[in-house]
């Protein structure tokens, strides 16, 4: 096995969260609002299921092939040559949506917190400074996050509790005024960001020290996240409205903003942003480790150190390549990113699961002496 | 020579409660470093021979004594050997040659015959510790020790008698880098027994073991690593003699030679195992399943592991109430974060971020630095070197000139420059804060490490705004939780976090709580008291 740190149960599920949480904080309000107007709040009540649904089935394949990955267990069902098409589709997506998410963070700086500075230095420091924490492995990386994910969380709620004096609640209505295709349309992309998170177990199951009680605590993380991320909505939409929310790029900096108590706390966008810098690269962290794991474990490799400092050149060059602006990239993520990922985050663990099931591969699991 | 290791070390000692525990448990190992070749061998029964290689071996050092004396009415001839100035020559002259001469002076002692070791151990010399030794190695070793040898005439055996001068040793005071208000005011001194000797009054029990080496193969430095059985995980300590057995050097002065030999990331700034003057400090460290390495010489005892909140620990945290004892930790991690970082953040808000500032705030800092030549980053670094200078100098001035140096420092750096308009008020109020808030941090050595980061961090935040300042945080961070100390994450129990371990980390919990020890280090015997330890109101 390439990684030889072992994590705790609560640190995989708070590096699965971060998965979904980083970027999803600044996009996800805008692309709500802009599709399910007055019901986006209802989107993050919808995307739980498919979710929750994905956990059982994620689960269910980790018991199956305990101590294995979605990229080796993969290889044990469809056998080698399929499998490894499928564990290098896997790896490809984590690769790619880890740039993408670089790419978000840089182009976050640029343009509220540095604006002169061009993009490419961004790009390299930050990928500088991912390439040293994954070089130092799985420990590192769940340390960093169980400090910095609930700092983002809390952060975030403080906001929306202190944005309270510009809420409008008449926003709201009507409910449902054209029906619910909007709002499913909507859910698309946050339901993308969702899935990232168990496609993220899937990848940690083999490596928590004490396996006990993994469906819960996931079970646990896609809740945290939903309200999260549905507390961010209602308040963006509470705010900015039906329209002007879905027009701005990034409403919830816009949220921080607007607040102003008592001309005391006011301005505190920079340090807000400076907390979601570190939330975004935790996050960017995380995806590019998987790539790195992933790519170690399909060469069957026993180190993945050496992929860092290569693997990083392409991760920063990708990020830099690929998008024209920020309008653009915003496009891709709502029209091409979100089935892309949906496709890799739900069609394929299903799938796998089917086959495995159907050529009786793995272990028989009883499900009810595990204890949910 | 196993053989001769097996005969010594069944040796008899004399009084079981000797000061020290050299010989035997040590010599394996160590090569002869005494440079001749007959040293290895073994006592003859000629003493103009065995004299003859001390005096090869000694050379003719004025320090080293060979007093000749005749026992008894036959004269039989011996030979005290000692160092003068190590061994305690009130004592020699007392308990040895007093009796070995003028009060048997009559004594029919019949040739050597009579005259064996028995009679003059237990009827002659009234010294408190004797030992037997025959190899010329471990006599050389007991001299240059201080322990003065007797040899007698067609004797195989010589007698080393623990008589060493007291003399020379400062007397125990109160530690110089560890002020308190609250607790003892002992500190360890240099030397070695006075310093073991203060642990075991902290912890009578037969549970704290001391095991002693010798490193160095010119200085043969005794060195003490100290633990309690039962507590300390045996496999740290195994460790912390592998490490130790590990190393091979001409000297060792100081305990900083062996820190930096045994440490787990030489490269690091961040010191991974602790030291302290403080036998309460030791104590308490051992008490949490920890392990100590006392060097002769120094009063630097170096405990490990030693991870990153005990740097910001202080002994008086766990003898004041618990209560303030929040609020000062608090205060301590804060001016932590400020000594590292202010700096950084002024000179980024000033050159980046402006707009952060209210507007008042923006307004008047601005009017104070109209017309100062340099920008805010280049003006940092030189009152943060200044400063680093004037510190520096104080530490190393002699005391009666150390009051001009403040006087200079303070006329010039803080009101001449202002005044002259080379530096803006509000960097002298940045920099004065840092100073202050860097003097808050117990720990030295982290103290040393948080002042050289500072610079890089200055530098980063200077070309990449608050946006720096964050990346060196992470950078930091994540290498911190990379180290490990002994088998311990360095930032335990922050990051891995575990719930026993907060109580210990930001506040302090009461006494009556507190009823683990760290899971790290102290997982062998866990529980620390009783769980129902609360005070409560007296029955009616």
């Amino acid at each position: 096995m390439p990684e030889k740190g072992r994590i705790s149960l609560g640190q995989a599920a708070i590096i699965a969260s971060s998965f979904a949480l980083g970027t999803g904080i600044f996009v996800l309000p805008a692309f709500e609002i802009n599709w399910a107007r007055e019901d986006a709040w209802l989107i993050q009540v919808l995307v739980t299921f498919p979710s929750l649904i994905l956990v059982f089935i994620v689960d269910k394949l980790g018991r199956k092939f305990p101590g294995q990955t979605i990229i080796q267990y993969s290889e044990t069902i469809l056998g080698k040559y399929l499998g490894k098409v499928f564990g290098f589709a896997v790896t490809l997506f984590f690769f790619w949506t880890g740039s993408v998410i670089l790419y978000e963070l840089a182009a976050f700086l640029v343009s509220a917190v540095i604006p002169e500075t061009p993009m490419m230095v961004f790009l390299i420091v930050s990928g500088l400074l991912i390439a040293y924490t994954v070089y130092n492995g799985l420990e590192t990386i769940g340390r960093l996050h169980v400090w910095f994910i609930p700092i983002t969380v809390f952060s975030l709620i403080f906001i929306v509790l202190l944005a309270c004096k510009e809420m409008n609640l008449n926003y709201f209505q009507p409910f449902l005024a054209n029906g619910i295709a909007p709002v499913i349309r909507g859910a698309r992309t946050s339901n993308s960001y969702h899935g990232c998170m168990i496609l993220a177990m899937a990848m940690l199951t083999p490596y928590i020290n004490k396996p006990g009680k993994i469906r819960k605590s996931y079970i646990y993380a896609v809740i945290v996240c939903s309200l999260v991320y549905g507390i961010n909505t209602v308040g963006c939409l509470a705010v900015f409205g039906p329209f002007e929310g879905g027009r701005v790029s990034m409403p919830t900096i816009e949220l921080v903003k607007m607040i102003n108590i008592a001309d005391i706390i006011q301005r505190i966008e920079v340090l807000l942003i400076l907390n979601w810098v570190g939330a975004v690269f935790t996050m960017s962290t995380a995806w590019f480790y998987f790539s790195v794991l992933g790519t170690a474990q399909l060469f069957n490799l026993k180190k993945y150190q050496f992929l860092v400092f290569p693997m990083i050149l392409g991760y920063i060059g990708v990020a830099a390549l690929n998008y024209r602006s920020y309008p653009v990239f915003v496009d891709y993520i709502d029209r091409i990113w979100a089935p892309y990922a949906a496709v890799h985050e739900f069609l394929l663990p299903a799938f796998l699961l089917l086959v495995a099931i159907i050529r009786r591969r793995g272990i028989k699991t009883d499900t009810k002496s595990q204890g949910v | 020579m196993i053989k001769i290791h097996k005969a010594v070390s069944r040796r008899k000692r004399q009084t079981p409660n000797r000061e020290s525990r050299q010989g035997s448990d040590n010599i394996q190992g160590t090569e002869n470093n005494l440079g001749t070749k007959d040293i290895s061998a073994r006592l003859s029964k000629d003493l103009e021979k065995n004299e003859s290689v001390f005096q090869q071996a000694l050379g003719n050092s004025p320090d080293v004594i060979f007093r000749y004396l005749s026992i008894g009415k036959q004269k039989v001839r011996a030979v005290l050997i000692f160092i003068s100035g190590l061994a305690d020559t009130a004592s020699i002259a007392e308990n040895i040659l007093k009796s070995l001469t003028y009060e048997i002076r009559c004594e029919d002692l019949n040739g050597a015959e009579q005259l064996n070791l028995a009679l003059i151990k237990e009827n002659i010399l009234s010294n408190a510790e004797i030992a037997e030794e025959n190899s010329f190695e471990q006599l050389l070793k007991h001299i240059l020790l201080g322990d003065t040898v007797l040899l007698i005439d067609s004797l195989e055996i010589a007698i080393v008698i623990f008589a060493r001068s007291s003399q020379g040793f400062r007397a125990v005071g109160e530690p110089v880098s560890e002020a308190l208000i609250r607790g003892p005011r002992e500190g360890f001194i240099e030397k070695l027994q006075i310093n073991r000797s203060m642990i075991r009054r902290k912890l009578r029990s037969p549970k704290l073991k001391f095991q002693e080496l010798t490193i160095g193969e010119i200085s043969q430095t005794q060195v003490c690593i100290s633990y309690l059985d039962g507590i300390a995980d045996k496999q740290l300590v195994s460790e912390v003699l592998e490490r130790l057995s590990r190393i091979k050097i001409d000297g060792i002065l100081e305990s900083g030679y062996i820190e930096e030999l045994i440490q787990d990331a030489p490269y690091s700034p961040f010191p991974t195992v602790r030291t302290t003057e403080r036998p309460d400090t030791v104590a308490a460290c051992l008490l949490e399943g920890k392990v100590a390495i006392l060097v002769d010489g120094t009063p630097y005892v170096i405990v490990v592991p030693g991870t990153f909140i005990e740097f910001l620990q202080v002994n008086e945290d766990y003898y004041q109430s618990y209560i303030f004892v929040l609020g000062i930790r608090i205060l301590r991690y804060l001016s932590f974060f400020i000594t590292l970082f202010l700096p950084s953040m002024y000179v980024a808000i000033l050159t980046f971020h402006q707009e952060m500032l209210p507007s008042t705030l923006a307004l008047s800092l601005s009017a104070t630095r109209q017309g100062i030549p340099f920008p805010a980053f280049v003006e940092a670094l030189i009152m943060e070197v200044a400063f680093e200078i004037l510190r520096e100098a104080g530490l190393r001035l002699p005391r009666p000139v150390g009051q001009s140096v403040s006087i200079v420092g303070a006329l010039v750096i803080g009101d001449a420059a202002v005044k002259a308009g080379l530096v803006s008020p509000a960097m002298v109020i940045i920099v004065a804060t840092t100073a202050i808030a860097s003097f808050t941090i117990p720990g030295f050595s982290l103290g040393l490490a948080i002042r050289l980061l500072r610079f890089p961090i200055m530098i980063l935040s200077a070309s990449l705004g608050l946006y720096g300042l964050i990346v060196a945080g992470f950078a930091l961070f994540v290498h911190m939780s990379t180290l490990r100390s002994f088998g311990v994450p360095y930032l335990a129990p922050i990051a891995p976090a575990n719930w026993p371990g907060q109580k210990d980390v930001f506040l302090r919990a009461p006494w009556w709580a507190m009823t683990t020890r760290p899971l790290d280090t102290g997982h062998q015997d866990f529980m620390r008291e009783k769980t129902d330890l609360k005070p409560q109101k007296p029955k009616e």
